[in-house]
């Protein structure tokens, strides 16, 4: 073999970092290879558990090493971040696993190992120090993600195109970012207090890219300071202060910028000096980091308060904007800014991606109904669960009709007006798992590397929410078919994963349930694997009928006990 | 969902639907979910919607209400039953009329409150609510450890619940305890079965022994609610039922009832010959009352994992001269104990 490749993943981040026909081009570029029509290299993935309990058995990976160890050039792919892992484990783990990877070899083969936010393997890291000191560290070569220059061992020269390849581009990362975007439905509290929108847009909390989004973006616009209101949500505050960091640019508050003494201001006294030196001189760039523009006006006022001891170039860096405060006609690819008239200047709004931020009028059946309710939601505040009023407007979206399908087995009618949440879509999945997830942390009181998703594989279900659960919120998801559901026999893959995640919590999740049927059947699964209960199912919609048994463990998004059955003969189909 | 949170999602949809689009079916399947929830709070409410809403509503709401009123068709009459009634926290068991009524004025049940029909079982009920525990309170009609062992069989299959207690009048062991005193049971001896010999009865009772957390603070109820025993004398000297040969008000001006644990014997026997001195020479010293339920309460509820009290108002010593005047009284100051435990958080459901 000329090259294969082996990716080392967790298992809730199995999809994380480049896909397959990118590792296959840098794997190409590595032997030199030209001829893209060639068949592709081999290719395997291994998971570890996130958060492991103790040690990782010592021989993990035996079999994927001797495998790899065929070819003469091995490809280790660790392009995951490290943020989602339990950290001290996982670095012992990969550095044992490059080790054992080199013992196995011999000293024609070469290993190319890339990395995600380990970025500069450092030499007092556990898998910086089998790269500086293992006997064939010369083998090695480590090539980071970020754009930064991959370091190869001596005689081994690396083409450009390997680290071009290997770069994650300020699209993908943005294409990322965008798909790990919670966007909450609700009636949510807009800073005019007259004012409600639909929406709330925030990063994911598995969500780091955004820091390296805005340094990517600062790198560009090169600005002297960074500015962002004191009011901005933590997750903005943070990743403007990262990107800073790694852009060694001064950032501050508008409030710090305006403050008259450092003992006003938020930030350090040194810092604050550096950042109204800055306003003294006539040629200074700034750039003010905004979450979301909409009509401007609040933009407008942190523009007016900085104008008042700023008089240098400004320019601004709106994470969202809506897709009214950049319109553009259609088929037309966004340019990423535009320009905008505040207080008689003009000035670049520069943003990281357009969405749809709806105002709700005050005689709207949501504002009505989550004025009613007390379900208002204050968006500065963390959140626990969906108001009730945001799971109607998801129902409406998704629509609402007759039941499809009824499980044959259960020969009943189905329910005439049943949510079809099988037909929402990927942002409110997105949404709807989180909200799951949530659910059964506080249930449990664990933390979610903790847990492990069981969830029914069928191609007719909610599979948005089942994409979201496996591809999108970093947790560990097992699936089990409808086949081995209805046949209740035990499926060995299923006993080989909960069984490898003794400490865990199993929780089921579904995205409906109406006789328990698929939630006992799962939970006869996973007692024939483990000898256990799960310790929690969760759904989002509990529609029961009739009398079944309901599981004890069971805990719901939402209820309530439907009425009118669907008559086949009535025509109502 | 807990009750609060579901209400605010009741008038949050009652605040909604004028305004949501009368095109879309989201309209329909909020309906249900106010009907659905009405159904559950306040079965009587629902009905009344439902009858306005099929007579006056629009196509969808129309047979909206009419489907749901057929679900509620079959409990015409007196008020339905809604299916998530049928669990609760604790059901209190009466035997007699006198033992119900007085069960129902402590747990502030409205006289003229009408019960629901619980499903098949024959038996009727009134469900109340206390310190956020949902109660039932029903009846079994007829005396007897066979006949109260076929109610709690019946019962279970109506209502769930994790706990239940019989409450209640009793014989009890003149010089241990007082007319109007509370025994709670330790344990419910079926004192009959014996063996008949040339010498006499051998008798060999069958213990059924109450659950050691359940009674640990019954006798401090003073100290958990000092005011219960006045609270005993206001709810009988209010109450609209009035007895024969009802305690004197200087009866009730003097009464002070205490609570003693004990030994409570089940037969099929009214004790009326001043025998329960005997019985508890015979059988166990620590046998306090003499009643006709517990041991088949007892053995029915252990059969379904339910946990269970015997609680007894003294109304009698079992003597020739015995009266009834005090049934009512007695049960009275029984339910008030097991009124007083609950509030305290101490009548809790078996532990796995």
């Amino acid at each position: 073999m000329d090259a294969v490749i082996l990716r080392i993943r967790p298992d809730s981040a199995k999809s994380a970092g480049h896909r397959a026909e990118r590792l296959q081009e840098i794997a190409r570029a590595l032997v030199g290879e030209q001829d893209a029509g060639r068949r592709p290299f081999e290719a395997q993935t291994a998971a570890f558990p996130a958060a492991p309990r103790g040690h990782i058995t010592a021989g993990i990976f035996a079999a994927e090493i001797e495998w790899a160890a065929k070819a003469d050039t091995i490809v280790l792919d660790l392009g995951f971040s490290m943020r989602r892992v339990r950290r001290g484990v996982i670095d012992k783990l990969l550095a044992d696993t490059l080790k054992r990877l080199l013992d196995a070899t011999t000293d024609t083969h070469r290993i190319a190992v890339i990395v995600g936010d380990l970025k500069v393997v450092k030499s007092q890291d556990d898998l910086g120090r089998v790269v500086d000191t293992h006997h064939r560290r010369d083998r090695v070569a480590v090539i980071p993600t970020d754009g930064t220059s991959p370091r190869s061992a001596s005689g081994w020269t690396l083409s450009d195109e390997v680290g071009e390849l290997a770069e994650v581009t300020l699209d993908e990362l943005r294409a990322s970012f965008m798909q790990r975007l919670l966007r909450r439905r609700g009636v949510f509290q807009s800073t005019r207090h007259d004012e409600y929108l639909r929406f709330h847009y925030a990063p994911h909390p598995s969500n780091d890219l955004l820091s390296e989004l805005v340094a990517r973006k600062l790198s560009e616009l090169a600005p002297d300071a960074v500015l962002y209101d004191g009011s901005a949500p933590e997750w903005l505050s943070t990743a403007v202060l990262a990107a800073a960091n790694i852009e060694t640019i001064t950032a501050g508050t508008v409030g710090d910028l305006t403050s008259k003494s450092t003992s006003k201001a938020t930030l350090e006294a040194d810092v604050w000096e550096r950042l109204r030196s800055l306003v003294m001189t006539a040629d200074t760039s700034m750039v003010l980091v905004v979450p979301l523009a909409k009509s401007g006006s609040a933009l407008s006022a942190s523009v007016a308060q900085i104008r008042t001891v700023h008089k240098g170039s400004l320019c601004v860096l709106a994470i969202l904007v809506d897709y009214h405060f950049a319109p553009l006609p259609k088929g037309v690819a966004p340019p990423q800014s535009t320009i905008k008239e505040f207080g008689g200047e003009r000035i670049e709004v520069h943003y990281i991606e357009r969405v749809h931020q709806t105002l709700l009028a005050s005689d709207h059946w949501q504002v009505l109904a989550a004025r009613a309710g007390n379900f208002v939601e204050d968006m500065s505040l963390d959140w626990l669960s969906p108001s009730p009023v945001g799971l109607w407007s998801l129902y409406r979206e998704a629509g609402v009709d007759i039941e499809s399908p009824v499980p044959k087995s259960s020969k009943r009618l189905p329910i005439r007006w049943f949510p079809q949440l099988s037909k929402m879509s990927d942002e409110d999945a997105l949404w709807v798992g989180e909200c799951l997830i949530r659910l059964a942390k506080a249930e449990l009181g664990a933390a979610v590397e903790d847990l492990v998703f069981v969830l029914p594989d069928e191609p007719s279900g909610a599979e948005a929410l089942a994409r979201a659960l496996k591809d999108r919120l970093d947790v560990t998801v097992l699936t089990v078919t409808r086949e081995e559901i209805d046949r209740g026999v035990g499926n060995e893959d299923l006993s080989l994963q909960l069984g490898r995640r003794g400490g865990n919590r199993i929780v089921v999740v579904d995205e409906s349930t109406v006789t328990y049927s698929t939630l006992l059947k799962i939970d006869r699964l996973v007692r024939d694997a483990v000898n256990r209960s799960p310790d929690l199912a969760v759904v989002a919609l509990e529609l029961p009928i009739g009398d079944h048994p309901r599981p004890s463990y069971l805990r719901a998004l939402h209820a309530w006990r439907p009425i009118v059955m669907a008559d086949p003969t009535s025509g109502v189909q | 969902m807990s009750s609060i949170a579901s209400n605010r999602e009741l008038q949050a949809l009652v605040a909604a639907l004028p305004a949501v689009p009368e095109d879309g079916s989201i309209r329909a399947a909020m309906l249900e979910a106010l009907l659905s929830r009405l159904e559950t709070e306040s079965p009587a409410t629902a009905q009344v919607c439902a009858t306005v809403l099929a007579s006056h509503g629009d196509k969808i709401a129309h047979e909206v209400a009419e489907t749901l009123q057929l679900r509620l068709k079959p409990f015409e009459g007196l008020q339905p039953r809604a299916a998530p009634l049928d669990e609760v926290d604790l059901i209190v068991v009466a035997v007699k009329p006198p033992e119900l009524d007085a069960c129902l004025a402590v747990f502030g049940v409205p006289p003229d409150e009408r019960p629901r029909v619980l499903g098949v079982s024959g038996m009727c009920g009134w469900f109340a609510e206390l310190s956020s525990t949902r109660i039932l309170i029903t009846m079994a009609g007829s005396a007897g450890n066979v006949q109260a062992a076929m109610v709690m069989a019946a019962l279970r299959r109506e209502v769930r619940a994790p706990v239940a207690v019989l409450v209640g009048m009793a014989a009890g062991l003149e010089g241990k305890v007082e007319i109007g005193d509370v025994v709670v049971a330790e344990h419910v001896l079926e004192y009959e079965f014996a063996r008949l010999t040339e010498d006499g009865p051998e008798y060999q009772p069958r213990i059924s022994d109450v659950e050691e957390r359940l009674l640990r603070s019954v006798e401090i109820v003073d100290r958990l609610d000092p005011d219960w025993t006045g609270e005993a004398r206001n709810v009988v000297q209010h109450a609209s039922r009035r007895e024969e040969h009802a305690p004197a008000e200087s009866d009730l001006a003097g009464w002070s009832p205490r609570v003693h644990r004990g030994v409570i014997v089940a037969g099929a026997k009214l004790i009326e010959d001043g025998s329960l001195p005997k019985l508890q020479h015979d059988l166990h010293d620590r046998i306090r009352a003499a009643e006709m339920e517990g041991a088949g309460f007892a053995v029915a509820c252990d059969e379904a994992g339910v946990a269970w009290m015997v609680i007894r108002g003294i109304a009698d010593f079992g003597n020739p001269n015995r009266v009834k005047g005090w049934q009512f009284a007695a049960t009275v100051a029984a339910a008030l104990v097991l009124r007083t435990l609950i509030t305290a958080g101490l009548v809790t459901p078996r532990q796995p």
